[in-house]
């Protein structure tokens, strides 16, 4: 479905590299996972796919078509796009952010409004009760699933997503996670996500890519790179969930003394 | 007050035009500047550097460089001094739209120009609405500066009150402009609730109010450009900023109506302004003094008779500027310095060479050109003049400033009622260092061949003496007497019914 082919990005003429030599690929359906520290090349290598940055060199093809045979605005408007930021238009109601992309894409009136009830109701928001609204006057939570059915609204086979749940507080979150899961599963939706989130990567990804200066140090299912990460660097970060419960198995044993 | 149409029709004419030409100038350059980021800085500050001349000077400045007067240079200056606002808001608005709401809209595949009209422009709205709502106040305000230009507007009002010591004009002026400015600001306002809450009855009704607006406001023009009969020409009377010009530019404007013509009076224009006026065709009419077009505009040091120097202005304006000189009025309007009576006693001061030993102690007082004009160098080398301190200021003020002490000596004007009010004493000018300065009348080489017209004003030729000019001066300028009036009075003169 994606086929990313020994890419790089330079931001200043090849005097560094923020992503060098990068290869994988996702199969239709399947989610993958982007980890790394802040810098490692994440979030350049995710836009690369949707072309909000150009790649310097290599090839990234979307359902077997090269990216630079497409222009921009098409490419995107068949995928979906969401960040941490959300950036919900303000001056739009709910109705209209979901609308944006069946507008662009001509979409009859009609046809765009029945989307738009069928994708709140997807997301988990009463279309009576929400479609009216501004962005500002819902929660953090209710904004990242509007932000969710309006990258969703033109029908996209693929995903991409820059720390989706970053924003979100741990109860929200879960609560968001559990029903994109649900929903990716649904549409059958390829996916590639970034997060510097270890757990959520490990429970929602089918395969992570573990970066750091710009390459790929390991590429595999979260349980073959839990029991056989083949790189320390790899080890040291997916290890950290599991740490990380184990210190607080102990504080929990202890009875509240301090460790 | 029955000009007030009038004025506030010119007034609202140039705001409008100036603020709409400022808004499609500077919303396009200011989207300009946020996409190509190295023409940012340096458009800002050209239209900050602009911003930072005052008004009054922004506007003396378009008229050499346009050569032109009237609405021409006040619409520019006024344009300009609405740039800034506009420009600056817009581009602040912009920049200021959450960066993460640009990027989802082109992650969903919006072109630049889509991100531009839906996204960036709408949230960039109110921000740009309050910057042009600043330059709507700036620009009313400024506007009122725009009649020492030959611009008509409500500073009308305030220019020739201050001259002719009306306060209620000055007030009309100045609470007309008040109304106005508020009046336009809380209408942009009203289509700024109306977009940004997207209600369209609101929304019509603000616009429907500007045009109602600009309708009542052309009114009286369109009623005047319409409704005349023949002869349909209007005739452009100019004035200088003193009461003498304003009484006679209201004299001649009464005696032209009186027979048929239409008027315009353009007041409060500087000599050199008017005269290039006239000279261009845009005013058609004004009274100069023959000293004045001597020295300032034949550039002559030599002085020669009364008569000698008005045969001879007249036929050089004919022969090399194609202007008509009708006549002389009767009467000399001639510059002199005047010192107070209890100084001229105590010094034994009867003649301009008097002073000369004290001037090194003395402040002298002046209005706004005499310093810059040749008549001041012929004086001050003839009599070897060297004051303490120059002081320029409205002619208005000098006769109170030379009896609080302020100053010594002013340049006083010979038929001024006040040198006899404030108790001046005019030094004699043995040296004729002074050219005569007899009023004339001037007409512009398109009316000059105009029967009628020279007909009408022929009767003032001659008409006012000395005395008369003077007596009408005290009445607007000691007694308050309304300049209407004073024409009035005037006019009795050579009006042999009214005796």
């Amino acid at each position: 479905m994606i086929s990313v082919r020994g890419v790089s990005k330079s931001y200043n003429d090849g005097l560094t590299w923020a992503v060098k030599d990068v290869s994988f690929d996702v199969t239709a359906g399947e989610v993958l996972a982007l980890v790394g520290e802040s810098g490692c090349g994440k979030t350049s290598t995710l836009k690369m796919i949707n072309r909000l940055v150009e790649l310097t060199s290599g090839a990234i093809a979307v359902g077997d078509r090269d990216i630079m045979s497409i222009p921009p605005v098409v490419l995107r408007r068949s995928i979906g796009y969401v960040i941490q930021e959300i950036g919900l238009f303000p001056h739009l109601t709910v109705e209209e952010n979901i609308g944006v992309v069946p507008e662009l894409l001509g979409w009859s009136v009609n046809r765009t409004k029945e989307r738009v009830d069928e994708l709140l109701n997807l997301v988990g928001l009463d279309a009576r009760e929400y479609r009216k609204r501004r962005p500002e006057e819902l929660s953090g939570g209710q904004q990242q699933r509007v932000g969710l059915a309006r990258a969703l609204a033109g029908g996209p086979k693929t995903m991409l997503m820059d720390e989706p749940f970053g924003a979100l507080d741990p109860i929200t979150r879960a609560g968001v996670v559990e029903e994109f899961r649900k929903i990716q599963h649904d549409l059958s939706l390829t996916v590639i996500f970034v997060t510097h989130d270890m757990a959520e990567a490990l429970i929602l990804a089918d395969r992570i890519a573990v970066m750091k200066d710009g390459s790929i140090m390991a590429i595999d299912t979260p349980s073959e790179l839990l029991s056989n990460p083949g790189d320390p660097y790899a080890e040291e970060l997916l290890s950290m969930p599991q740490r990380q419960a184990k210190i607080i198995t102990e504080i929990a044993k202890s009875g509240g003394e301090p460790l | 007050m029955k000009l007030l149409p009038d004025y506030l029709g010119h007034h609202l004419l140039l705001t409008l035009i100036a603020l709409i030409t400022g808004i499609l100038v500077c919303v396009p350059l200011g989207l300009l500047v946020t996409r190509v980021k190295a023409l940012q800085w340096p458009t800002l500050a050209v239209a900050s550097v602009l911003q930072t001349i005052p008004g009054i000077a922004l506007l003396a400045l378009m008229v050499p460089l346009l050569g032109k007067i009237g609405l021409i240079p006040a619409l520019l200056a006024l344009i300009i001094y609405s740039f800034l606002p506009i420009l600056r808001n817009t581009v602040t608005g912009v920049l200021n739209v959450d960066s993460s709401v640009v990027e989802a809209a082109r992650g969903l595949g919006m072109s630049d120009r889509q991100i531009l009209y839906k996204i960036e422009l709408p949230l960039a709205l109110p921000v740009l609405i309050a910057g042009i709502r600043t330059a709507t106040v700036w620009v009313v305000g400024t506007a009122t500066l725009a009649t020492p230009v030959g611009a008509t507007s409500l500073g009308n009002f305030v220019f020739s009150g201050l001259q002719t010591q009306n306060v209620a004009a000055i007030i009309v002026g100045c609470v007309a402009a008040a109304l106005l400015a508020i009046v336009l600001d809380q209408l942009v306002r009203l289509i700024e609730i109306a977009t940004s809450g997207r209600n369209g009855i609101l929304g019509a009704a603000a616009i429907i109010s500007l045009l109602l607006l600009i309708g009542a406001g052309l009114s009286p023009m369109i009623i005047n450009a319409s409704g005349s009969k023949v002869p349909a020409q209007t005739i452009v009377v100019g004035s200088k900023p003193f009461t003498e010009q304003y009484i006679l530019a209201q004299t001649i404007s009464d005696r032209l109506r009186e027979s048929g013509f239409k008027t315009d009076i353009r007041s409060g224009m500087g000599s050199m302004v008017l005269f290039e006026a006239m000279e261009n065709g845009e005013i058609d009419c004004y009274v100069d003094y023959t000293g004045t077009i001597w020295s300032n505009v034949m550039k002559r040091k030599d002085v020669p008779s009364r008569k000698e120097v008005l045969q001879q202005m007249t036929a050089w304006l004919r022969q090399k500027h194609d202007i008509l000189c009708l006549g002389p009025l009767g009467f000399e309007n001639t510059y002199g310095l005047a010192v107070r009576e209890e100084d001229a006693r105590a010094y034994r001061l009867t003649a301009i060479a008097d002073l000369t030993p004290r001037a090194p102690e003395l402040l002298i007082g002046s209005d706004y050109e005499f310093f810059l004009r040749p008549e001041w160098e012929s004086l001050r080398d003839s009599y070897h003049l060297d004051f303490k301190k120059k002081i320029t200021m409205d002619p208005v003020l000098m006769y109170r400033a030379i009896s609080q002490g302020e100053v010594d000596v002013i340049s006083a004007y010979s038929t001024d009622g006040r040198i006899a009010a404030y108790g001046l004493v005019v030094l004699e000018d043995p040296r004729q260092a002074l050219p005569p300065y007899d009023a004339v009348l001037l007409l512009s080489s398109h009316v000059a061949n105009h029967p009628e017209l020279t007909e009408a004003l022929g009767v003032l030729i001659a008409g006012i003496d000395d005395d008369s000019m003077r007596q009408a001066n005290k009445l607007v300028d000691l007694d308050g007497v309304s300049v209407d009036s004073a024409a009035a009075f005037l006019r009795n003169g050579f009006e042999p019914g009214n005796f």
